[in-house]
């Protein structure tokens, strides 16, 4: 709990209450579970990155593994 | 898809606000020097073949968007994968522009306010725009983007006072290969990213003009950062140029009298906005239609979610945000900007052409 | 759901209202001179100006009016040693109460020893701080510390910093002193092909300043000094001069010559593929602005002997600050290097280490061209004819 990234953390807020206004309407207009499943999967992985960089626990980016995939294959130095 | 049209115009502001994006804040053809020129001259060309190429794909599969031509082409299952990346790689896009609009106003006006704050309320601005639609996009468009390049010319007429105008000499000092570099960035930032525009141009509504506002756009862009290139390199020397982080506002700094910066910060905020717009709704557009829901608009909060955590995610400091822009960025949309275009179009036309046969 | 919706507007207008660092004008302390210097042991001294507009009002109204003594007075000097520039503005807290807000800084003064050690990579701070104000003028304290500069209370001014900014600029009348903003100094720090000059600052008394003359560097380090003379040459050269009064002996007097314009042309010759000589090319239009003497400037002819006279007096400076750079400093102020990178980019490469050493061997053609137009609201001298 050194590195708390307050900031990240009333980012996270504010759109946690937007996605849970959200979600609200999803469930009330009934939409198909596969609608309902990939929303909830998006948000959740984003509140999971976001809460571990609010930590201050960078977790590999996505930039790097791709990164990392160019140098395997040689096209980037 | 909406049940929606854009004119012609709106689609050329659109389009032009796109293409000038964040380019407009970070120096087109830094890496080529005083030979930028060169490199934006080839860029511009490659730009309009990029695009004769994207719009053909479009014209060759009337009202249907990127998911819908990537699944008629390559089949459901394969075109579905596919779809998937381009979904991918946009959120990517506009996490990218986020970042370069959030670094931006970090170092030079806003330097004590946190990064993710300024990104956040832009994007609540964002999701806002996305769910109005593409009607409200374009006019949104056709009022704030003439803003963009009147905005560029005053500041570059007023400050050209100090005047080398043989400052982009000597014409290829160390060669050819730094420009080559520096125009295939420029190649697939910003005119490759204008994939993104598979899912908007079906809302045309006269298909005809298409190709005519695409190729207007490009030489319109190409123009002005040419203009951008010689403004600053008359003002700044190149050896200065290599140096800033963000060369335009150095130039606007000098303006003499006034404190000019408030108005990069206005084009950054229109182009940037436009371009974060158009890649967000292309990526809700297009999950939208990959998983079948009946409206689009409600997957713009979780997108633009995730995109605002990637935006913070992705780099931990400026430096990586210019290494992968100068270095991966490109190696990373081949794919996305000329393999698969290009494939679709080879299909497209063959499809074409067997059905015109049975036909006859 | 409207009431929901309502809230949600509501808070978000409360979020974005105002600025996030927002500091009032009452908590910071704005800065109007900078001073950079080194001491004995090699560490940077800053030296700030700092204006209390409360007090430049009062001043200046008491000044126009009664004249009474105010207590307060209109700016504070403080100087504070560190390791760096920034170290050192950051530690001067230790003396100073609020916010050093550097964006209102007017002039930039740097002191001899901190030349001499070079500052090529020691003004990296003004060049990266996103307060640093690039217009900014440049000056070099010669034969005083920068502290010294700041510290003078004129008469002319409320503030010290916009008195010494005012001689600066007036370079522009009588270019008698390059004005160098901090952006150019910048530019020229990174260019290679072209060796720094700052204008020179001196101390005359407690209340007066001087600006005249430049500061010549090389490779990032002060070398010397030119006088105004040979910086007007300098000027003259570098297509700098906009407007200046050129005086020439005659027989039986002397004329004043007003320059209205002048247009410089510099040109490195090359002779099988390597430099021959330096030519400099000037064109210079002028108008009569005094005339001591008995005789009647009347015929074309002695307009053509006076036109002759300004074209050596101006080839003369020219030729000093040539000598003076080429023999003494060996440093090419004058960016011919700059041509030979941009129209001989193959030589320059070969020739870019040693450009200053091969710049002080060329000779050297001056060509100075001078028309006279006007002779202003008198044709003839004021004197009695004989």
């Amino acid at each position: 709990m050194i590195d708390m990234n307050y900031n990240m953390l009333i980012v996270l807020v504010v759109f946690t209450v937007l996605v849970i206004y959200d979600l609200q309407k999803l469930i009330k207009n009934k939409d198909s579970i596969k609608v309902l499943i990939s929303y909830i999967v998006i948000v959740a992985s984003s509140l999971a990155v976001g809460l571990l960089l609010a930590l201050g626990k960078r977790p590999v980016s996505p930039s790097e593994w791709i990164e990392w995939i160019f140098k395997m294959i040689g096209v980037v130095k | 898809m909406e049940k929606a049209r854009i004119s012609g115009l709106q689609l050329f502001m659109l389009m032009t606000g796109f293409l000038l994006g964040s380019r407009l804040i970070i120096n087109p053809a830094t890496e080529a020097k005083n030979d930028g020129w060169i490199a934006i001259l080839i860029s511009g060309a490659g730009g309009a073949i990029l695009l004769t190429l994207y719009t053909s794909i479009s014209l060759l599969n009337p009202s249907r968007t990127l998911v819908d031509i990537l699944r008629h082409q390559f089949g459901k299952s394969l075109g579905n994968i596919i779809a998937l990346f381009y979904i991918w790689y946009f959120i990517h896009l506009a996490s990218l522009v986020f970042r370069n609009f959030g670094s931006f106003l970090v170092t030079t006006t806003y330097p004590r306010t946190p990064m993710e704050i300024i990104i956040a309320f832009f994007a609540l601005t964002i999701i806002y725009a996305v769910n109005s639609g593409i009607e409200v996009m374009g006019r949104l468009s056709e009022i704030l983007v003439p803003i963009v390049p009147v905005s560029s010319i005053i500041i570059g007429l007023s400050v050209v006072t100090t005047h080398d105008f043989t400052a982009f000499l000597p014409v290829l000092e160390n060669g050819i290969k730094p420009v080559i570099k520096a125009s295939l960035n420029l190649l697939s930032f910003p005119f490759g990213e204008a994939i993104v525009f598979l899912t908007i141009f079906p809302y045309l509504n006269k298909k005809k003009s298409l190709k005519k506002i695409t190729a207007l756009s490009v030489l319109l862009v190409t123009g002005l950062f040419l203009y951008i290139f010689f403004r600053n390199i008359i003002v700044l020397e190149s050896n200065f140029i290599d140096q800033a982080t963000f060369v335009p506002h150095v130039t606007s700094v000098l303006f003499p009298g006034i404190n000019l910066e408030p108005l990069f910060d206005v084009i950054m905020i229109i182009g940037g906005g436009i371009k974060i717009i158009s890649t967000i709704y292309a990526a809700v557009m297009n999950l939208n239609q990959l998983i079948g829901a009946a409206n689009y608009r409600k997957f713009t909060t979780c997108i633009v979610m995730f995109s605002v955590v990637l935006s913070i995610w992705v780099y931990e400091n400026i430096f990586e945000v210019f290494h992968w822009a100068g270095n991966i960025w490109f190696y990373y949309s081949i794919p996305f900007q000329i393999v698969i275009p290009v494939i679709l179009l080879i299909l497209s036309l063959v499809k074409k052409g067997r059905s015109q046969n049975e036909g006859t | 759901m409207k009431i929901s919706k309502l809230a949600f507007v509501f808070l978000l207008s409360l979020l974005m209202v105002g600025c996030w660092d927002n500091t009032d004008l009452v908590d910071i302390n704005i800065v109007t001179g900078l001073g950079i210097d080194k001491d004995e042991d090699g560490k940077i001294v800053v030296t700030v100006q700092i204006v209390e507009p409360a007090a430049v009002h009062l001043t200046s109204s008491s000044q126009a009016g009664s004249g009474g003594s105010s207590q307060t007075k209109p700016v504070y000097v403080m100087s504070y040693k560190g390791e760096t520039i920034y170290d050192a503005l950051i530690s001067m807290k230790a003396i100073v109460d609020k916010r050093l807000f550097l964006s209102t800084n007017q002039i930039l003064i740097l002191g001899e020893r901190f030349c001499k050690d070079g500052i090529d990579e020691a003004l990296d701070f003004l060049h990266r701080n996103y307060q640093s104000e690039y217009r900014a003028d440049v000056l070099v304290a010669r034969g005083t510390k920068p502290e010294e500069i700041l510290k003078i209370q004129p008469d002319m001014d409320a503030i010290p910093a916009m008195y010494i900014k005012g001689t600066a600029e007036n370079t522009v009348i009588r270019a008698k002193v390059e004005q160098k903003k901090l952006i150019e100094l910048f530019k020229e720090i990174k260019n290679e092909a072209k060796q720094i000059t700052i204008g020179q600052i001196t101390k005359v008394d407690d209340k007066t300043v001087k600006t005249e003359g430049i500061a010549v560097f090389r490779d990032g380090k002060l070398v010397g000094w030119l006088d105004q003379y040979q910086t007007r040459g300098y000027l003259f050269v570098t297509d700098k001069v906009d407007n200046t009064v050129i005086s020439i002996q005659i027989p039986n007097g002397k004329i004043a010559l007003e320059i209205k314009q002048s247009n410089a042309k510099r040109e490195v010759k090359f002779k099988n593929g390597k430099p021959e000589r330096l030519s400099i090319d000037i064109r210079l239009e002028g108008n009569i602005g005094e005339y001591i003497g008995k005789e009647i400037l009347s015929s074309p002819d002695d307009i053509y002997k006076i036109e002759k006279m300004l074209s050596q007096a101006v080839k003369k400076e020219v030729t000093m600050a040539l000598e003076k750079t080429q023999k003494d400093y060996s440093s090419d102020i004058f960016g011919f290097g700059e041509l030979v990178h941009k129209y001989h980019p193959q030589y320059w490469k070969k020739a870019a280490k040693q450009w200053n050493d091969i710049f002080s061997q060329l000779p050297t053609d001056v060509k100075v061209d001078a028309k006279i137009r006007r002779s202003g609201l008198i044709k003839s001298p004021m004197k009695k004819d004989d």
